[in-house]
């Protein structure tokens, strides 16, 4: 191969892709070096490992070291990192193993967790505004209350899967003997954020989850309630503003 | 450009998130942090917070590794913007990043990548760190790379270094355990370096430990900071004080992170070889 310029960072870049490091024998004093790029391109594939691993802890726990590491090796190759902070990376995981065909016919709850270690992650990096407080509202009138629009918390994500996979994610964050979880508990509605400094996540009752959808929609809570009973007749509107509320749920006053 | 505070003569440990009640906690007594400001580049959170309260007590180092300042495209204007930010925020004593590449198009490779030791790099590398410190609106220090590949050129790595920085006007970031383990590398020497550095432009040395790694059957070292810093390594630095005087010094572990009381151990280590050249000095 002739050596000719800028070719010299195309063919590297090939090489950490895990192309035949042969290409780079014209730029190399000693030929013997054919073997280091290994070096190279072992610290690409473990630095960006390294970090997926951090924030994909769930997943991580419940498919191994091993398989984790076969997995980034696809997903680094399909979905490289664009960002020079690894802080931006990982956000196509959850999509590229609900697409990934050994995974979606073995471990279909597998692409659920991801999205919950991501919705985590995203409520720890999420910018630190207010959330709405009950002095908020000391001025509203009783009667004015359903016709505010609070919006959900920017550090705030809602979730929805047709597996446990909430369930299944809890016990791996945060318990040291992961607990047993039934597939046949079915359906499962979740949501994570960020109350001040602390990650909080619930799991949600479908009612719960379509007034929160709402909310989150920038509708009105009069609104989300109506969506709320049409899964639970009985929402307490009062009751679980109140919950939401105390939770840090809502977005501040302040806030545009 | 200004800048109104620095790294003192002492040792500073890279920060380490395991450690952020340790640190904070440690007594100040020219302890300095130096952390990667890639980690920090998120909008709010905890991160951020200790950072923040980290930097309230000590003197801070954000040492870059994601600028791709060897490549052969300008600095991304959108990480350099993420940069400026938290070089807003914190005021740091010292911003540094390397003599090294990592980017290619839109694809960032995490990881230090040797550039091609030639004069179009070392014009190239001189504009980018030029590029970066008016981006950022004051001068920084550059870094001597961990090598394991002979690269043909027409200058040397170690003038691609040198010569860089002194085209930029920016400083130089002299880590030892880097040419210990290009002297091993690459059958060199770590004199070359030595005598070539200009010990009046290193404003912070890095010390840290390497792994080994068999290729073929021969001993390759891995500037992994998986480890403590080496005899030799320790060697070097006792040298190198002795010629240059006291520099502020980093002990580095990105690998098998210990108890912070072993990484403060060894800042003592490096504060005793500080301490003893001030006390050479003192008596002549």
């Amino acid at each position: 191969m002739a050596k000719n310029g800028d070719d010299f960072y195309a063919n590297f870049a090939k090489v950490l892709d895990g192309t035949d490091a042969a290409r780079m024998q014209p730029w190399l004093e000693d030929e013997k070096h054919l073997t280091r790029f290994a070096v190279h391109q072992g610290n690409y594939r473990m630095t960006t490992s390294k970090a997926m691993q951090g924030i994909y802890k769930a997943v991580f726990r419940l498919v191994g070291d091993e398989y984790f590491m076969g997995l980034m090796t696809q997903f680094l190759h399909d979905y490289p990192p664009q960002s020079s902070s690894l802080t931006h990376y990982g956000a196509d995981f959850p999509a590229f193993l609900r697409n990934f065909s050994p995974v979606q016919k073995d471990l279909p709850w597998l692409a659920p967790v991801a999205q919950l270690d991501w919705a985590w992650f995203c409520a720890y990096g999420a910018k630190n505004t207010p959330a709405l407080d009950a002095s908020d509202l000391l001025d509203v009138a009783p009667e004015l209350l359903p016709g505010r629009t609070p919006g959900l918390h920017t550090s705030c994500t809602l979730l929805r899967f047709s597996v446990p996979a909430y369930s299944i994610w809890r016990t791996n964050r945060e318990d040291k003997n992961v607990g047993s979880i039934s597939m046949k508990k079915g359906r499962e509605w979740a949501c994570v954020w960020r109350q001040d400094m602390t990650i909080r996540h619930a799991s949600l009752n479908q009612a719960e989850y379509a007034f929160l959808d709402a909310i989150g929609g920038g509708r009105i809570l009069a609104e989300a309630w109506t969506d709320a009973r049409l899964h639970e007749q009985n929402f307490n509107l009062s009751k679980q503003f109140a919950r939401w509320l105390n939770a840090g749920i809502f977005m501040g006053d302040n806030n545009d | 450009m200004t800048q109104t505070i620095t790294l003192p003569d002492r040792a500073g440990l890279g920060l380490k998130p395991e450690h952020y009640r340790d640190a904070l906690a440690a007594p100040a007594d020219g302890l300095w942090f130096e952390v990667h400001p890639e980690n920090y580049m998120v909008d709010g959170g905890p991160r951020l917070a200790w950072l923040d309260a980290i930097a309230a007590r000590f003197a801070l180092s954000l040492h870059g590794v994601g600028l791709s300042l060897g490549g052969p495209e300008r600095p991304d204007p959108d990480h350099l913007a993420r940069l400026k930010v938290l070089v807003d925020r914190y005021n740091p004593a010292s911003v540094s990043e390397h003599v090294a590449w990592s980017r290619l198009g839109n694809t960032y490779f995490a990881d230090l990548l040797p550039p091609p030791p030639t004069r179009k790099t070392l014009h190239r590398l001189a504009e980018h760190i030029a590029q970066t410190q008016d981006a950022l609106g004051r001068r920084i220090l550059v870094e001597n790379p961990a090598l394991y590949l002979s690269l043909t050129g027409d200058i040397s790595m170690i003038e691609l270094y040198v010569e860089a920085a002194k085209m930029a006007g920016a400083g130089l970031l002299f880590d030892l355990n880097n040419i210990y383990v290009c002297a091993h590398n690459l059958g060199t020497g770590t004199k070359d370096w030595l005598a070539a550095v200009p010990a009046a432009e290193v404003g912070e040395i890095h010390l840290a430990g390497f792994t080994v790694q068999d290729r073929d059957g021969e001993r390759v070292l891995i500037d992994s900071h998986g480890a403590p810093v080496s005899d030799p390594v320790w060697a070097l630095y006792r040298d190198f004080i002795r010629e240059a005087g006291p520099k502020p010094t980093l002990i580095e572990r990105d690998e098998n992170i210990p108890a912070f009381a072993e990484l403060v151990g060894e800042a003592a280590q490096a504060n005793a070889i500080l301490d003893d050249y001030l006390k050479e000095a003192r008596h002549g």
